[in-house]
């Protein structure tokens, strides 16, 4: 029955708990640093934006009190992937004005490869690293109540704020009832005889996912419309006057980090049209 | 614009949200298939949404699971093509989109009900596969050309036959099935007796 246990299988990050400066940030600013330094890490120069990106994440680890060996834990599976897409990079790059470094027969290695390889190692490392160290430091009731927070302005020209942040905070409630939810389903069906993905032939394994699906659609829906009903019960209204049992405050730390990521952000733009890799490439 | 969303539709997206997540997390979402690239249902909670609830919801929706797939990536990588999706112009933008075209096509075709929601499915997935591979060649900075053998073009029209049709035919079934017992499609199931009961009570 191992096969029918899927709550260890939740890997959408993990939150450690802990009292670091980090873990205690307000959660907009939370939001607005990965925000800022996801969207900075996309943007910036493919080496050395991305170095210096990956330099911020060490201190952060440092400060959150996270090892980087939990950052990076997962990395091992794709680095097979990451190595051959790197390789296939660094020999079939192909760019008329780049330096030619080495030439082997059909095998040419161009500056513009080399740079293209490391490229998707350090810029997949950064924002696994980053990601995972936001879901460390962040537990999930606290994204939703950051969204809210901070797309409050946003509610005076129509956005429904207040809307959207419970959404998010539903979704996270009911992703480990439903997994539950999926595991009964599938215990229940495997008790009336049903062979589920077992099968080898893949369109009779689709098949067999059916009596799992449907009834797990249609329970979710039901379950939606008895919390819509209860919370209607329960005189449930959206807007300003609602208040919560837990409150954020500004802090100077809060100012601190919003500081050192809006820095950051400036650096990896200042990276990007600096273009001071273009050396290796010309 | 001041109305802001129902309970309902608050709590179904959320709900729906969850689905898609979970489906992530469990082998159901993934299914291996013939070409080798398994084929996801991960998308379907996205169409039935944006069915059921209209554009708004679906597109939620479809930014929550776009996000939870770039997450995923991100922090569990375990494909060929996940550190690419970790680029949210890639995992996220093409989801949201999927809940639009859906919801644009139930509604053109709402007088036949079953065919809306099967030309709902279909389009919606065939979103899904399009934006989604023609993003990856168009921010991954992938050459296919060297990397596969094949060009950008050829790999496009592979996957969108060998993965994109299975996809959408699966994503029919399922809809259609939801769909059909929840809004109790005329023709697909009865009403139960107890809606009877309760009807009267209300009186």
């Amino acid at each position: 029955m191992k096969e029918l246990d899927f709550s260890r299988m939740f890997t959408l990050g993990q939150y450690l708990p802990g009292t670091s400066p980090l873990h205690r940030l307000t959660p907009q600013v939370k939001l607005i640093g990965i925000i800022l330094l996801t969207a900075g890490l996309l943007v910036t120069s493919p080496v050395l934006g991305t170095l210096a990106g990956i330099g911020l994440l060490i201190i952060l680890s440092l400060i959150a009190g996270i090892p980087m060996k939990f950052l990076f834990r997962n990395a091992l599976p794709v680095l097979p992937f990451l190595i051959l897409i790197a390789l296939l990079q660094l020999f079939f790059t192909v760019a008329g004005n780049s330096p030619v470094l080495y030439s082997w027969g059909r095998f040419t290695i161009t500056g513009a490869g080399v740079l293209n390889s490391l490229a998707i190692f350090l810029r997949f490392f950064a924002l696994m690293g980053l990601l995972t160290l936001f879901t460390a430091v962040t537990p999930s009731r606290e994204i939703g109540h950051g969204t809210e927070n901070l797309t409050m302005p946003l509610a005076r020209i129509g956005f429904p704020a207040h809307a959207f942040s419970l959404i998010i905070t539903i979704t996270f409630r009911f992703i480990p009832l439903l997994t539950e939810e999926t595991e009964s389903i599938m215990k229940a069906q495997t008790s009336r005889g049903a062979r589920i993905g077992t099968a080898k032939n893949p369109v009779k394994r689709i098949i067999s996912y059916m009596p799992i699906l449907v009834p797990l659609f249609t329970a979710s829906l039901q379950r939606a419309e008895q919390l819509a009903e209860a919370m209607e019960a329960r005189c449930f209204r959206q807007g300003e006057e609602r208040t919560r049992y837990v409150t954020y405050r500004y802090t100077l730390r809060d100012g601190i980090a919003l500081g050192v990521s809006i820095l950051f952000f400036g650096l990896f733009l200042l990276f990007r049209l600096g273009q001071w890799e273009r050396v290796f490439i010309q | 614009m001041k109305e802001t969303l129902s309970i309902k539709k608050i709590t179904v997206a959320g709900v729906l949200s969850a689905v898609a997540v979970v489906l992530g997390i469990t082998p159901f979402g993934i299914i291996p298939w013939f070409s080798g690239a398994s084929i996801t249902i991960m998308h379907v909670p996205v169409i039935i949404a944006a069915v059921l609830e209209g554009p708004v919801v679906g597109m939620v929706v479809g930014l929550i699971f776009g996000v939870s797939s770039m997450i995923k990536a991100a922090v569990s990588p375990g494909g060929v093509l996940d550190p690419y999706f970790v680029n949210p112009l890639i995992s996220v933008l093409p989801r949201i989109i999927i809940g639009l075209i859906a919801w644009l096509v139930y509604r053109g075709l709402k007088r036949w009900e079953l065919p809306a929601v099967i030309a709902a499915a279909l389009a919606g997935t065939f979103t899904n596969t399009v934006l989604v591979i023609g993003s990856l060649g168009l921010f991954a900075n992938i050459n296919w050309e060297e990397m596969l053998g094949i060009g950008f073009w050829p790999l496009f029209g592979s996957v969108f036959v060998a993965n994109g049709i299975p996809e959408a035919i699966g994503a029919a079934i399922i809809c259609t099935a939801v769909i059909a017992s929840w809004k109790k499609i005329e023709g697909s199931t009865k009403k139960s007796s107890l809606e009877d009961i309760d009807g009267e009570d209300q009186e």
